[in-house]
């Protein structure tokens, strides 16, 4: 069991002792880092920097400031880390990852192939290349990627959902729901899988057996609005028009402003000859962005 | 549990081996009078029987009779079974010809090509094709079958088109439109004015014109109906009494887009013919057989006129024809004659019967029935549209599945906006017999949209959301403006019968006139989209009204309402001439202005005393100065081209007011539009 506050004393204790000692600092910087005392943390880090200009302290500042929100920050220590060690793997990884987020995917994936040539079995690295390139519509490469990731570690269960998303995006429904499958065998709670497989289910026309997971991905997590919009779009395929209104409804409730279960509720009510209704919904989805509604509302009043 | 094996087994194998009992004394020695009366009814309906389809109806009253007293008996269950195939019920040939060929398969060596039918009609594809495949393997002299086998080689095909169709069925509402039109009698035939305001049908009810019965069908003699709609409810059908219904079969044929022409069918001694009525205020005029170039000494069956009044299309069964029933276009004279009749071609027209035409409001869209193309059985109802610049009539689309049938699927008329269609059919949830439906069409299914997300990022736990795009489904409409209104006079607001000249700007041609009803003063005009349309409402004794319409070739469809007041030629009238065009910022009329122009002049001839003012108006853009003097050279551009017209100067005047008399906002453009016009005044008379 790990005594965090007993180690911040011991810190403490030796930096009394010692004021220059840069481990002392790097190691308090990091022991508030895991107590999420970020502030702390940097200023920790800030101090050992004054002493020794070492990478592991770039880049743990860095992830202190990543937490913080501080992305731009984080970016510059990543990038001081590798000018330092050009051979830190994880700073490449994580700089990668704050590319990822500002949708700079290309840049992305060259920092995730610089962390998987210094480290040639890192899985999360394979896995976020394969999620950058995916982005980039490049699907293929994407899944050749996720394989590789699978090949490194084959117990992360993130890895089978994201192959079996970029198998859906292919049309391989088949493909993409064995792959869920993996995915909910080795995390059972794993709820965005069985959302997601609920989702290739439908594409596949297995209504029946599309509801019975969302209806699990509701179980694990009742609050997911999500599923309640999918399984909508399920029942409407197996013509239970009253439920999947009633499902968009209490996606509506959950999220508010929640545009497609709008535009969804719309089409279902619709089916109901429940024309009024259908444009209210429609006219809603459009206010909040959805513009396809737009091709709908030819005959509202 | 054994026990009920035994019996169950028992009773399988008494029906899988029951034995084809002939109508013989010995085998019904202990019931004799049963047997007489069987044996009677059974002469009485092969008597009628004999007689042909038409008959069969009537045959089968008997033959069930003699069936319930001998129901095992192949050759009359083979009967009934073909009965009932030419019956409203035809689905109940089913189990008397499943049981005619359990009891003798060559009871009858047409057996299997019945049996194909019915199961063919009822939609069992895999069943009816095998039934068709027996009957092709009986047949051991193809060269004397000829025909047969192609008959039954288009049966087959009809069954692979079925299975393809009802695979993939079209989005509809189908409803039936009601007891205030459909009763427990047939009614069929339904024709619609293009705001689907008006809805006349035929109907074999009670009550008849005369009461007379037809003797081969034991029904009244058909008669037209007629209901209106208002606020989305259909008023109870009212017979349309004479002199449209006569003692005979009285049956609707077309309605003009605006309700005021009528085309009927009268059959003249098994001759059928088309006539036409024009509704005079709220009276029908008597009915008027069409010329020469249109009825024949054949059979003229259906017929539908352009919104344009100038086209009309028909069936006709002429010796011409490229087989059986054709479509045919006559298109109107201008002295208002019916002109020679044109095949449409092989596009449209096949060796097959084609029926039931009708030609959309949009004057390019014509929706016809067809036993050939890509039926799935019987008449399907297909459309084509005309392209102008080609000439031609595109190849034609089967309305689809729940729309058509296996069965007969004909008189198929669809709304001005596309949305709805009307025909009639017998449907289990009807009032009885035909029934009239009403289609909704759906169009292509709108896609829900799903939501997921995924760990994109290994070091992340909160999920991404999947980015989605929804797709957009684009929801076709006719392309088509319905304009309708009431035309009054500006003082009285009394209705008025006025002419409505509908012009292409762009070709300076007029396309159609119209007349607006006596009673009423309504009228309806259809302007297909992709054109600059001059509208002028023209009365004699009053002021012309004019409206301009540019509807743009992408333009959706819409309805709408312009009620036009009429003004009498009284000094200080003033009208806009909204068909007036100049080139941008210039005092140059632009050749779309042509017609206004011609009725202009025309008012100033048929009127020698008229003084009038032309004057120029504009929008509030641009310095006053500048303003004053573009309205000022319009006016003198119009006053010109009247003088050049041989109208004298001194009853001309012009008058450039600029932006000093605005008719509406000038801060919207479409007001700034109005207030950019061309008016005259009368001075004096």
């Amino acid at each position: 069991m790990r005594n965090f506050p007993g180690a911040i004393i011991n810190f403490n204790q030796a930096i009394t002792l010692r004021p220059d000692f840069e481990r002392a600092y790097y190691n308090r910087g990091a022991t508030k880092f895991e107590m999420k005392d970020y502030n702390g943390a940097i200023a920790d880090f800030d101090k050992a920097l004054t002493i020794v200009q070492g990478a592991d302290s770039y880049f743990s500042r860095g992830q202190a400031k990543y937490a913080l929100g501080n992305k731009v920050g984080a970016a510059e220590d990543y990038t001081k880390t590798v000018e330092i060690k050009s051979d830190y793997a994880q700073a490449f990884y994580y700089r990668g990852g704050i590319k990822f987020e500002n949708k700079d995917y290309k840049a992305a994936i060259e920092d995730f192939t610089s962390a998987i040539k210094i480290k040639p079995d890192y899985a999360y690295a394979y896995n976020d290349r394969g999620s950058a390139k995916r982005m980039l519509e490049d699907i293929d490469g994407a899944i050749s990627d996720y394989n590789k990731a699978l090949i490194s570690n084959s117990e992360l269960p993130f890895i089978y959902n994201n192959i079996a998303s970029a198998k859906r995006k292919k049309g391989d429904f088949k493909g993409a729901i064995s792959d869920y499958t993996e995915a909910v065998k080795l995390q059972k709670d794993y709820y965005v899988a069985y959302n997601n497989r609920g989702s290739a289910k439908v594409d596949a026309g297995d209504y029946k057996g599309a509801i019975e997971d969302f209806n699990k991905a509701i179980e694990l997590k009742k609050d997911y609005a999500y599923a309640y919009n999918n399984r909508a779009s399920a029942k409407y395929k197996s013509k239970d028009y009253k439920g999947a209104i009633d499902d968009c409804t209490k996606a509506i409730q959950l999220v508010n402003d929640y545009g497609y279960a709008y535009l969804n509720r719309g089409i279902a009510k619709e089916m109901m000859r429940d024309n009024v209704g259908a444009c209210e919904d429609w006219k809603k989805a459009i206010e909040l962005g959805v513009e396809s509604a737009k091709n709908y509302t030819g005959d509202c009043k | 549990m054994k026990k009920i094996f035994y019996i169950l087994s028992i009773l399988l194998t008494a029906n899988a081996f029951a034995q084809n009992v002939e109508f013989t004394k010995d085998n019904f020695k202990d019931n004799k009078d049963g047997y007489k009366e069987a044996k009677k009814n059974l002469e009485i309906g092969d008597d009628l029987f004999a007689q042909g389809s038409v008959f069969y109806r009537q045959a089968l009253d008997p033959y069930l009779l003699a069936n319930k007293f001998n129901p095992n008996n192949a050759l009359l269950n083979y009967k009934i079974g073909k009965c009932y195939l030419y019956s409203s019920t035809k689905l109940k040939s089913i189990p008397f010809l499943e049981k005619a060929i359990q009891l003798d398969a060559n009871v009858d060596p047409q057996i299997h090509y019945v049996m194909g039918k019915a199961y063919h009609l009822d939609m069992q594809w895999d069943k009816a094709i095998l039934e068709f495949k027996k009957f092709q393997s009986t047949i051991t002299k193809p060269s004397e079958f000829v025909e047969i086998i192609e008959d039954v080689n288009k049966h087959i095909e009809e069954c692979n088109t079925g299975k393809d169709l009802v695979k993939n069925p079209i989005r509809v509402f189908i409803d039936n439109v009601g007891p205030e039109i459909n009763t427990s009698y047939p009614e069929y035939g339904p024709i619609i004015s293009a705001d689907e305001s008006v809805m006349m049908f035929t109907s074999r009810r009670a009550g008849t014109t005369g009461g007379g019965m037809d003797e081969y069908l034991n029904e009244p003699f058909e008669d037209i109906y007629v209901s209106f709609n208002k606020g989305g409810k259909w008023s109870t059908a009212q017979n349309i009494g004479k002199p449209i219904n006569t003692e005979g079969h009285d049956a609707t044929m077309g309605l003009a887009p605006d309700g005021q022409k009528l085309l009927i069918y009268i059959d003249e001694k098994g001759n059928g013919n088309i006539f036409e009525c024009d509704l005079k205020g709220s009276l029908w005029s008597k009915p008027e057989r069409m010329n020469k170039n249109v009825n024949t000494d054949y059979h003229e069956s259906s017929a539908s006129l352009a919104s344009d009044g100038k086209r009309m299309f028909f069936v006709s069964n002429r010796p011409d024809g490229m087989g059986d029933r054709d479509i045919y276009m006559s298109t109107m004279d201008e002295k208002g004659k019916w002109g020679k009749a044109v095949n449409l071609g092989p596009t449209i027209n096949t060796k097959y019967g084609e029926e039931g035409i009708y030609i959309h409001p949009d004057g390019r869209t014509i929706y016809f029935s067809s036993q050939a193309h890509k039926t799935m059985g019987g008449y399907d109802i297909f459309k084509s549209v005309y392209d102008e610049a080609t000439k031609t009539w595109s190849t034609p689309e089967n309305l689809g599945y729940p729309v058509n049938t296996p069965d007969d699927d004909v008189f198929f008329v669809v709304s001005a906006s596309g949305k709805h269609g009307y025909y009639a059919s017998i449907n289990g949830n009807g009032y009885g017999e035909k029934d009239i439906y009403m289609v909704t069409f759906l169009g292509a299914e709108k896609p829900m949209v799903m939501n997921n997300e995924d760990n994109l990022l290994a070091s992340q736990t909160a999920p991404v959301k999947e980015t989605v795009i929804a797709p957009v489904m684009q929801i076709k409409e006719a392309q088509l403006t319905i304009l309708k209104g009431v035309i009054t006079d500006a003082m009285t607001k009394k209705p008025l019968e006025a002419t409505i000249e509908l012009v292409d700007n762009t070709k300076n041609m007029v396309v159609a006139t119209f007349t607006s009803n006596s009673a009423t003063g309504k009228y309806l005009v259809s302007l297909p989209a992709g054109r600059n349309y001059g509208i002028a409402v023209k009365k004699e004794g009053y002021l012309f009204h004019s409206e301009n319409f540019d509807i743009p070739a992408t333009a959706a469809f819409q309805e709408v309402t312009k009620d036009v007041e009429l003004k009498n030629v009284a000094v200080g009238s003033k009208i806009i001439l909204k068909n007036i065009f100049f080139d941008f910022d210039k005092a140059t009329l632009r050749p779309e202005s042509t017609n206004e122009l011609e009725r202009l002049t025309k008012l100033l001839q048929d009127v020698p005393t008229l003084k009038i003012e032309i004057g120029g108006h504009t929008d509030s853009k641009g310095a006053d100065d500048y303003n004053k003097k573009l309205s000022d050279n319009r006016a003198k551009a119009v006053v010109t081209y009247l003088i050049g017209k041989g109208i004298a100067a001194d009853r001309l005047t012009s008058a450039g007011y600029g932006e000093e008399q605005p008719i509406a906002t000038n801060d919207t453009d479409e007001g700034r539009q109005m207030n950019r016009r061309t008016e005259f005044k009368i001075l004096s008379k």
